[in-house]
């Protein structure tokens, strides 16, 4: 099978990734862990991802992993209860029923069978309506909080979550390149194109192209474009000529990417050609400092200087980047307020927004591996360092 | 303000008052676009950025959010005082500290913290005790707010309940039996034929799926691809279960419906269908006002087990739908609380015949001597039939 093909962690991987997440809590005295918060199921169980679980879509899902005894148990209703089956998962699958006033009270009961003693928790995802019933149903519970180490193991990706990364990049970047040969057909003739198409397109070709869901997903022109996210009105279509931008994430298997994709709707000019090589100067730049050793902070400021310097405005209101993994937005983020240390084995998603011809806020993220020497670009399907021009006023072929 | 603000601010301030709070701060995202009409797509899955909202009687409401969601909120409601952090210094830290200076003068503060992580409510108590107010718990009369509907929020839910099962149908409509379609193509196209129909372009949970032939077995199939599905195949003859969540005016709507690629049943599927009208017909018998949810779906286990339909043990008989596509109160066996006028359940029908599990969603809106189901485009009293050819 094909590298890129092969979307999912192989048992050999997991056994890998497994073994780095328990030595990792063993050494910091954890015993047990006990989350309830997507990201930490995905990557602590080496791969299962239920559906819709921070939008509540379903009922919440508990991970119980025990290194002393072994056990390994995810707590679910009956709904989800297959899923891990489908995955392959090799721990037991507990199933709780609502018989108690709250689905938190209901899944407290079934885990008090199986908690003993103290375990690490997530506090940055349980609820406090979640630890108090788990405190009633269980004598002796003592938690610890476990983000800190689950953020840090997830700062430096193993070989196989850099690969499901890659393949998200690649689905994104497809996606994308379907979307603009969808709508390049249509975009300013008679016809019209609708923009929720545009960005349905994206998302349903990621589908097409083995990703596991899109989440984020905001298209906006004109003087939307001048903010990061706008309503997307039913009616409206691709008619203003100038920047279009998308904002999108997805994941591959668990694994998030997000993106930003800016296109230039008509004929260009010179105006809009140079204010996207100015956005390219202070992203490369940007690229430039993504070195181990250097801080997370120092990125931006190096950024924010050359900003000045070279006198291209950037919107300093959002971050340049940030870690991607099983959340589409973990540490580090390139950020005046993050100090953590860019190191190798750290996956980044990077962008600036700097300003159009109108105000409109242009970016192009793309997301790389941070190595020894330059980073190692992820998303390499196709190069948006030039300035995509999408013009089109043939018949629609669809 | 529209009306359907004027609605919710009155359910607010009635909070403010019955708990004689000084200011009552909400957290939860759903609980925060409930109170405020401001919606973030994406704020459930970027938690590192967080956004809060300060509601006091006869105020505009007062939202705390990152500089770069700034605007967006601005243009979503114009009647609130926003306030935004940069991201100079930790995005949560930022938050706390706006918060607590806008409601530095309050003593009781009531709060929203059971709903969200225990990070943040720590925090929160941690403030509320140094500026020696009082925490007030206020995440269950919030909540209770919101299963009871207002009129503009009765009319919302149902209008995006209707669309969603006329997209359905829409798409539906496409079905040929002898022209073979892909779980992923099912899939994709009840999304389309949703956004054709004016819905709100969603990401995440605008769930629109369909599962297919044996594959409905599993009620979440294609892991991890739950929303695109996979590239199998229908057979002449397929059951066909498509989910879809879709977004209008804020409020969701969450149904599923069958289809069958022929223009008849098999005997199974018809049996198994058979069950499934007997099942909403018993859940809209035994859904009365002034009964627990807990009592209803013991009324409706014991009646379904009386008809012969296999139901999965355990499993949920309904849920709330609004600003979120499920909320409490739910039809279990543990649920108390006592239904009340202008709810609105998603009834969830799911039985087992020969190890298939067959879904129907309806959604239904409680009057006092009434159970109206507001979602069928057509009646569901027999699935949809493809045809055979053309």
């Amino acid at each position: 099978m094909s590298r890129m093909n092969d979307i999912s962690l192989s048992v050999a991987e997991k056994q890998n990734l497994g073994e780095k997440i328990e030595n990792k809590m063993k050494s910091n005295g954890f015993d047990a862990l006990l989350v309830f918060g997507s990201s930490n199921i995905t990557y602590l169980s080496c791969g299962i991802v239920f559906p819709y679980l921070d939008q509540k879509v379903v009922q919440p899902v508990a991970l119980y992993i025990c290194y002393k005894t072994g056990k390994r148990i995810i707590v679910c209703t009956n709904d989800l209860a297959d899923i891990p089956k489908q995955l392959n998962w090799n721990g037991e699958v507990v199933i709780y029923n609502l018989n108690q006033q709250t689905p938190e009270l209901s899944i407290a009961e079934v885990l008090k069978n199986y908690i003993t003693g103290k375990v690490a928790i997530d506090e940055n995802y349980m609820t406090t309506a979640q630890i108090k019933a788990l405190k009633k149903s269980i004598n002796g519970l003592v938690t610890i909080g476990g983000d800190q180490v689950f953020d840090d193991l997830k700062l430096l990706k193993t070989d196989a979550e850099i690969r499901l990364l890659e393949i998200a990049c690649r689905m994104g970047d497809r996606g994308f390149v379907s979307a603009l040969n969808h709508s390049e057909g249509a975009a300013l003739d008679a016809l019209s194109y609708p923009l929720w198409e545009y960005a349905e397109r994206f998302r349903v070709h990621v589908g097409e192209y083995g990703g596991s869901c899109v989440g984020n997903m905001v298209v906006v022109q004109g003087e939307d474009c001048k903010e990061l996210y706008a309503r997307c009105e039913p009616s409206a279509v691709l008619n203003k000529p100038g920047f279009v931008r998308l904002e999108y994430s997805l994941h591959n298997s668990g694994y998030w990417v997000t993106g930003s994709r800016t296109v230039y709707l008509g004929q260009s000019n010179q105006h809009a050609e140079k204010v996207w090589e100015n956005n390219q100067t202070l992203k490369n730049i940007a690229l430039e400092n993504l070195r181990p050793g250097i801080k997370s902070s120092e990125v931006y400021n190096a950024v924010r200087q050359s900003s000045e310097d070279l006198n291209i405005p950037f919107w300093g209101d959002i971050d340049l980047g940030h870690g991607v993994g099983t959340k589409e937005r973990e540490r580090p983020f390139l950020a005046p307020y993050d100090d953590t240390l860019i190191a190798e084995g750290m996956v980044i998603v990077l962008g600036v927004y700097t300003y159009g011809n109108d105000n409109e806020l242009i970016c192009n993220k793309d997301v790389y591996l941070v190595t020894n020497g330059e980073p190692r670009l992820l998303n390499w399907y196709k190069s948006w360092n030039d300035l995509y021009v999408l013009h089109g006023t043939s018949a629609r072929h669809g | 303000m529209n009306n359907l603000e004027q609605e919710i601010t009155q359910k607010i301030a009635t909070i403010i008052d019955t708990k004689q709070l000084d200011v009552l701060i909400i957290s939860d995202i759903y609980n925060i676009q409930y109170a405020t009409n401001i919606k973030i797509p994406c704020s459930h899955a970027q938690t590192d950025l967080r956004m809060f909202a300060l509601l006091k009687k006869d105020k505009n409401p007062l939202v705390v959010v990152p500089k770069c969601w700034e605007n967006i909120v601005k243009q979503s409601n114009h009647n609130v005082d926003v306030f935004a952090y940069s991201l100079k210094h930790d995005p949560l830290e930022s938050a706390i500290k706006i918060v607590f200076e806008k409601c530095s003068s309050a003593k009781r503060l009531g709060c929203d913290d059971e709903l969200i992580p225990i990070i943040i409510s720590k925090i929160i108590k941690k403030e509320i005790a140094e500026l020696g107010g009082k925490h007030v718990a206020c995440a269950d009369d919030i909540m209770s707010a919101r299963s009871r509907k207002t009129k503009m929020e009765i009319k919302h839910l149902k209008s995006i309940a209707m669309k969603t099962d006329h997209a359905i149908n829409g798409f539906y409509h496409h079905l040929i039996a002898d022209r073979s379609k892909s779980s992923m193509s099912i899939s994709e196209n009840l999304r389309i034929h949703s956004l054709e129909r004016d819905i709100d372009l969603e990401g995440y949970n605008a769930c629109s799926r369909g599962v297919i032939g044996n594959s409905i077995s599993n009620i979440w199939a294609y892991a991890p691809k739950f929303g695109f599905a996979a590239g199998d195949f229908t057979q002449i003859g397929d059951t066909i279960i498509a989910d879809a969540m879709n977004n209008e005016n804020g409020y969701w709507s969450n149904s599923t419906r069958i289809a069958i690629m022929s223009e008849e049943m098999s005997d199974e599927q018809e049996i198994a269908y058979k069950h499934l009208v007997e099942l909403r017909k018993i859940l809209c018998d035994v859904l009365k006002v002034g009964r627990r949810c807990c009592e209803v779906y013991k009324d409706a286990v014991e009646k379904a087990a009386n008809a012969g339909i296999e139901i999965i043990d355990g499993h949920a008989l309904g849920f709330n739908v609004g600003v979120s596509p499920m909320e409490g109160p739910f039809l279990s066996l543990g649920d108390q609380t006592i239904l009340e006028k202008n709810m609105i359940f998603i009834l969830d029908g799911l039985v087992k015949y020969k190890s298939l599990l067959y879904r129907s969603r309806d959604t239904v809106l409680l009057e006092i001597n009434e159970v109206k189901v507001i979602n069928d485009y057509k009646s569901w009293k027999e699935p949809y039939f493809a045809l055979n050819t053309i």
